[in-house]
């Protein structure tokens, strides 16, 4: 064929091959071109209108960066192996500790990805939580979650449709700010923060008000360009604005703010929980419920019930008569005898007895009984009854997601006067136990105790409050230092002796303490002490652990719990005795004994007898004598009162130091003990063989 | 600033390096011949490819072999029997010496068995005598050419060069410092790692791929417009066709950096200068009960912010002050009374641009027991750099130096150091963690605390010993052998009463000997230090001169991608030899990764169990199931490392010419960084001039 022709046969091969793709690629990628006034724009070919509807059209997402965009067109599409590259560099920067090189490649990643939403997520994170905790002086650390948090906001430019970003700043700037151990430091370098916070003025640079604030930015964002909650739980980001104002109030109650402007911390934080709750949000299965709203159904269905009680005249009178009759004795019993008086099996047995003793609506409707022309209206209200309750069910487990009903009665309580009085009182009280002055913390404590105790008994639900038992346990262990540096205990109407006393109630030491005793009364009424003396050591085990849960109780918080420690510890001591065993010398309780003792009025006489002995001494043997013979006595008395002090050695050392004494006085004289001695069984256990 | 690997002292460095050349040179000899074995196979079919390359290899021998005496001729067979077989297997028999020698260098640390010391004596005897046939071969060579042959050569690759319009990295390169404020984050704590680093960067990645282009394409771009053919009419040699090309680029591109060079600093210097306002509404007292309105009291402050931070202000009684150090420098303040009114001039930064000299001591560690100890604790950080000193204890990290004295150091010791630190508990966070530090003489063990410091991670902490020394304590620390060779040092009283100050010099070094010991005073908290954290800072050196340095880094890598380019380019066609440079390139950017996968250090195993671990995503840290699969990966893998590490032996570690860690972070370039780093390039260059002479000489244009 001739060269020539064979050439131009080759190009228009070429040329119809490459015609199909080009209208393909025209088909596929044309852009779209905007309306102009002569002409209507297109809306562009199948990507084009793709990334349209997918909202992934650069203006649509956020700042259009020309660095960016050139970065992206030098990689020439390949900036996805390059982010990859740029971010393993990343990790080996961060690995050796090289801040400047982390911050830069971080800077080059996200301009080769700025749309990639997890990026700015997870190294946000890194930066604030991970780089910050490398550094040890706490400054640089608060300068790095700063650098994070920064670094989202960042993002928000390049991606301002993406409420996630907003929720991590909002989350970053409370909670890392707010709850991490250097949480003092970092609030108030966050209120000096000029560079950060800008023109806020100083007062509202709380980084608890600041989060906030930008929770309801993503709020809003999700509300106006109705954008879905992605990987969000709705009620827990709902809730997130209003916790920020609860944990507002709780953090400048701490750092020592009450008054007027806790109140209205306070005030506020139960407006927006109850915002909250009034806001409609979406279950899983597509309902939509007010968290807010649960005592409205709660009436609802009562109403209901009622017309069905209407519509059924006294069948349900009759179920219950019925079903309370088959019940067996045991359960009536257990019904009758008051909640307060009821032993734990009866405890049971009257929870069972209320279940069964339950009459469903819908036992009701299908009961014979219910007249015939009432049925098809008592159907319709057992459907909405059953509707009701689905609802409330499904509200209630959505409340529990957030604890709403606790936080809704805390923002409550925490606006009373008896609170916030009792705060302050507290705070005060910690402040002079830190400056030493003693009198004035216990003073504190004593009339903050009363006003907590007065708060508990309004709201007993606070009693299981972790929040709340945290706080009083602060309380007790300050109060109990600053009692333990005055050498007393807690006053016998101590206020909050009920709080340690529910406290031991709720414990599962106490279940275990009170089966114990009951079987070592039983095994002491079958005549075996063996068996009883086990089980004794085992309730006072229990009783050790509750102590170091409950340390207060060791210096009387709650004399009664103390009383029921000391009953155990006789016990057990009489049936080793009749077991004609000694007490352990590493008897669990000697601390919780010593003092007690310690505080025995005969203990203090002792003591005064005992230091007039020994001034005494050498000018005045006779008065000496006197005065140790006093103190023995008195020791003797205490021995009987608190059976195992015989075996506490730090006891016993320290009371044979003053028979010794009493020796060398008696030696003068050329005497010795004499036989009716009453310390003789100290004597015994810890005195030194005579030397022959 | 971090020094994972320490650089050898010039002395120990020279005494292996030639080794390592020989096995470069041959490396790169193998390489070039098993490349163009393999060129000549595909092209002619495997019998005839091979007698191809067989001959290659002998020509030049054989050229040789004419100028050598007659008496050396009973290596006749070798060359005149001619039959193939004996050409294949002198082929072989070089390949394997070559790999041999390889082995032997990256196993060095492996202990040599006798039959092995025999082969690789024998080997490395086999490859002296062909690199001093060569050596011999390349002086006659030398011998032959002209200066002003050679010199024109190389101003035609020049001008060749600019016909290209070379002249356009110079405006990519421009047009780049114009948008570099895009890139570069002003607020940086340390924006002179992030300008250095920028313009060391841009300037390597333009110059690098220029001269990959005009090398590579040079020589196959002449042959094929047969314009080389003009000038192998002249009576030139085929070493000065390469070496003029070489040293015509070489000039190219020492131009080019030297211009971009003096750009790039001006851009730092510049991009860096800066100054603030001192806020007069900020200034407070120093001292609470002062009256700031009065005058003449100490103040303190904030000044404006620029380049992306502001400083903590202190000014003097007389306004005179200064702004503290932030983002590596300060800047002084000078009070002017205008009316009653003061205006305070802040000047330029200072303390950014430095270049300073570490004298850098060896480190040991002492254990809790006083015991001498190689490392100290290990708190379970990822990155074993820095060992850690316990708190509360004996423990500590001595550093010893030489060389100090008098005259070094004058009348003052400048130690700065940098600390990491490992908090078992946290303790009070509003400070630092306290440490000592006490100078030991160690030849009398006297040893004197002087300073007790608290810890300030991350940044370096500068303490200065005066010539007179006040001791808070001193005593003697005697060094104890016992039986087994273990180091112990115990504490003994002073023979006389402590003296009120020590001299330096003379009590405390010995022969400019002296150590400095560290140690952590919190219990159960923790120092983390490396060798190089803690040095002595002699006089600075010039940052123009050290900016300079970290230019010629680049210029060694620009000698070794013309000289890979030409030696590429004299027998392969234009884009393979600018694939092949690259490859070079970026396989050399990974050698010490290649070498550490040969040497087994790596997580995964080697290609062939990676490979599996890929398919069945297992993760690289457990070890594969026991199986045939597993024993054949393995067999596989042991070759294939071996073969990875005698490659990795022969390519040339272009990350290690790169110094802008010493430029930017304020160090001077050490003297034996330049001079071993030179001596690589240049046998680089070397062996590679003398692969492109041979394969040049084999082509027909230029015999």
């Amino acid at each position: 064929m001739n060269p020539r022709r064979r050439s131009l046969i080759r190009k228009i091969v070429y040329i119809s091959c490459l015609l199909p793709l080009v209208v393909t690629l025209y088909w596929l990628g044309h852009p779209a071109t905007l309306d102009t006034e002569t002409a209507k724009g297109s809306s562009g070919g199948v990507l084009a209108r793709y990334r349209d509807e997918e909202d992934l059209t650069q203006v649509y997402l956020g700042k259009i960066d020309p660095t960016s965009a050139t970065l992206r067109l030098a990689t020439l599409g390949m900036q996805g192996v390059a982010a990859d590259i740029l971010w393993i560099k990343n990790i080996n920067y961060q690995k050796k500790k090289d801040w400047t090189n982390v911050s830069a490649t971080l800077n080059q990643i996200i301009k080769l990805q700025p749309n990639f939403i997890d990026v700015w997520r997870n190294q946000g994170w890194n930066l604030s939580y991970n780089c910050s905790a490398e550094f040890d002086d706490y400054r640089e650390r608060y300068h790095w979650v700063i650098k994070g948090i920064d670094f989202l906001k960042l993002g928000t430019t390049y991606n301002r449709r993406e409420p996630r970003l907003l929720r991590d700043i909002a989350w970053f700037i409370s909670q890392k700010i707010g709850r991490s151990d250097e949480r003092e430091q970092f609030r108030r370098l966050f209120k000096e923060d000029d560079e950060f916070n800008g023109p806020l003025p100083k007062s509202e640079r709380d980084n608890w008000l600041v989060g906030k604030r930008w929770f309801r930015k993503a709020e809003n964002l999700i509300d106006t360009e109705d954008i879905p909650t992605r990987g969000m739980n709705p009620v827990v980001f709902r809730s997130e604005a209003a916790m920020c104002q609860m944990n507002y109030g709780v953090a400048i109650e701490q750092e020592g703010v009450f008054g007027e402007r806790a109140r209205m911390a306070w005030r506020q934080a139960a407006k927006d929980w109850d915002d909250f709750g009034q806001y409609e949000m979406p279950t899983s299965d597509g309902r939509l419920i007010r968290l807010g709203n649960l005592d409205r159904l709660a009436k609802e269905r009562q109403a209901l019930l009622d017309e069905l009680d209407r519509l059924a005249p006294g069948v349900r009178k009759q179920l219950y008569d019925k079903r309370y009759a088959g019940l067996g004795d045991e359960y009536r019993k257990a019904l009758k005898t008051p909640t307060a008086a009821r032993t734990s099996e009866q405890q049971s047995l009257a929870a069972e007895a209320e279940a069964l003793l339950l009459i469903e609506p819908r036992e009701v409707v299908r009961h014979p009984n219910l007249p015939r022309d009432n049925r098809t209206a008592a159907n319709a209200v057992l459907e909405k009854i059953q509707r009701v309750e689905n609802l409330a069910r499904v509200t209630q487990s959505y409340r529990s997601i957030v604890n709403y009903d606790y936080w809704e009665r805390r923002a409550d309580i925490e606006q009373m006067d008896a609170m916030l009085a009792a705060r302050e009182l507290v705070y005060q009280g910690g402040k002079a136990l830190a400056e030493g002055d003693l009198a004035g913390a216990t003073e504190a404590f004593a009339r903050g105790s009363v006003l907590w105790a007065a708060v508990l008994r309004e709201n007993p639900m606070l009693m299981s409050d972790s929040a709340t038992i945290d706080d009083m346990e602060e309380l007790l262990q300050q109060y109990g230092k600053a009692l333990d540096q005055r050498d007393s205990l807690f006053p016998p109407d101590f206020a909050l002796a009920p709080f340690v006393r529910f406290q031991v109630y709720d414990s599962t030491e106490w279940f275990q303490i009170r089966a114990m005793l009951d079987k070592a009364a039983q095994a002491e009424r079958k005549g075996d002490p063996s068996a009883a003396s086990s089980q004794y050591l085992k309730a006072i085990q229990s009783w050790r652990s509750l102590l170091n849960d409950l340390p207060s109780v060791e210096q009387r918080s709650d004399p009664g719990t103390t009383a029921m420690i000391l009953e155990t510890i006789e016990k057990y001591a009489a049936v080793l005795h009749k077991l004609k065993q000694p007490i352990p010398s590493d008897f669990l309780l000697h601390r919780f004994v010593r003092i007690q003792v310690e505080h025995d009025p005969d203990s203090i006489e002792s003591q005064a007898a005992l230091e007039k002995a020994e001034t005494a001494m050498e000018k005045e043997p006779a008065a000496a004598r006197t005065a140790f013979e006093r103190a023995f006595a008195l020791w003797r008395v205490l021995l009987d009162r608190y059976p195992t002090l015989l075996a506490d050695g730090t006891v016993g050392e320290e009371w044979m130091a003053a028979i010794d004494e009493y020796r060398d006085l008696l030696k003068r004289e050329k005497a010795d003990l004499s036989k009716d001695f009453p310390l003789q069984d100290v004597v015994d256990r810890y005195g030194q063989p005579e030397q022959p | 600033m971090i020094l994972e690997t320490e650089l050898p002292a010039f002395h120990e460095w020279i005494a292996w390096a030639p080794l390592l050349w020989l096995a470069v040179v041959g490396g790169v000899a193998v390489l070039g011949l098993l490349f163009g074995s393999l060129v000549a196979v595909v092209r002619h079919g495997p019998v005839a490819g091979l007698e191809i390359t067989g001959k290659v290899l002998l020509s030049s021998v054989w050229d040789l072999f004419n100028m050598l005496p007659r008496s050396l001729r009973w290596l006749n067979w070798l060359v005149n029997k001619g039959a193939l077989p004996y050409r294949v297997l002198a082929v072989v028999m070089l390949f394997i010496v070559f790999l041999g020698l390889a082995f032997v260098i990256l196993d060095r640390e492996t202990p040599l068995s006798l039959p092995l010391i025999v082969i690789c004596s024998v080997a490395v005897a086999v490859v002296f005598l062909v690199i001093f046939f060569m050596f011999v071969c390349l002086v006659c060579e030398f011998l032959c050419m002209s200066p002003r042959r050679l010199g024109a050569l190389a101003w035609l690759a020049v001008k060749d060069s600019l016909r290209r319009r070379v002249l356009i990295v110079f405006i990519l390169f421009l047009l780049l410092l114009l948008f570099a404020g895009w890139f570069l984050d002003p607020g940086n704590e340390h924006p002179l790692r992030l300008y250095i680093g920028f313009v060391l960067t841009a300037t390597s990645y333009l110059v690098l791929l220029l001269m990959l282009f005009l090398s590579a394409l040079s020589l196959p771009t002449d042959l094929k417009n047969k314009t080389l053919h003009t000038v192998v009419t002249k009576p030139v040699r085929p070493s000065e066709i390469v070496l003029g090309r070489m040293l015509g680029f070489i000039a190219l591109g020492t131009l080019l950096l030297v211009v971009m060079g003096a750009i790039s600093y001006i851009f730092v210097v510049r991009g860096l200068n800066h100054t603030h306002d001192v806020l007069p509404g900020s200034l407070k007292a120093v001292a609470p009960g002062d009256d700031p309105a009065k005058g003449d009291v100490p103040l303190k402050g904030t000044s404006s912010m620029a380049n992306g931070h502001r400083h903590n202000v202190l000014l003097g009684p007389t306004g005179n002050g200064r702004l503290e150090m932030a983002q590596d420098h300060f800047h002084r303040v000078v009070a002017k009374q205008e009316g009653d009114k003061t205006r305070y001039e802040v000047g330029p930064p200072e303390g950014l641009r430095i270049a300073r000299v570490p004298v850098y001591g060896k480190l040991r560690f002492i254990d809790s027991q006083r015991h001498e100890a190689d490392k100290g604790t290990n708190v379970g950080d990822e990155w074993t750099y820095r060992s850690y000193i316990e708190g509360g204890s004996l423990a500590a990290g001595v550093w010893s130096f030489e060389g100090v004295t008098p005259q070094a150091f004058s009348d003052q010791l400048q130690l700065e150091m940098t600390l990491g630190v490992f908090r078992t508990y946290k303790g009070d966070i509003n400070k630092g963690i306290p440490g000592v530090l006490l100078l030991r003489n160690p030849k009398s063990g006297l040893t004197v605390e002087t300073k007790i410091f608290e810890s300030r991670e991350f940044s370096t902490d500068v303490h200065r010993f005066p010539r007179k020394l006040t001791p808070m304590t001193a005593y003697v620390l005697r060094r104890e052998e016992d039986a087994e060779g273990k180091v112990k040092y115990v504490r003994d009283e002073l023979p006389g009463a402590m003296k009120s100050r020590y001299d330096l010099f003379d009590d405390l070094t010995d022969d400019g000997r002296v150590e400095v010991w560290l140690q952590c005073l919190d219990a159960m908290q923790f120092f983390g230090t490396a060798q190089p954290d803690l040095y002595l800072r002699a006089q600075d050196a010039s940052f123009a001169l050290n900016f300079a340095k970290g230019y010629f880094g680049i210029w060694m890598q620009m000698v070794l991608v013309v000289s890979f380019g030409v030696m590429f380019s004299t027998f392969l066609t234009g884009p393979i030899a600018m694939i092949a440079t690259v490859g070079t390139l970026v396989l050399g950017f990974f050698r010490d990764y290649m070498v550490e996968l040969a040497l087994g250090k790596t997580y995964g195993g080697g290609p062939v169990e990676s490979f599996i671990r890929l398919l069945t995503q297992d993760n690289v840290v457990s070890d594969l199931p026991a199986g045939i699969r597993t024993t054949v990966a393995h067999s596989v893998d042991a070759v294939l490392e071996k073969a990875i590490g005698a490659m990795a032996q022969v390519l040339p570690p272009f990350g290690r010419f790169e110094c802008p860690d010493y430029v930017a972070h304020g160090f001077n370039v050490p003297a034996d960084w330049i001079a071993e780093r030179g001596l690589t390039a240049l046998g680089f260059a070397v062996a590679l001039f003398v692969v492109g002479y041979f394969f040049m000489k084999t082509r027909e244009v230029a015999r």
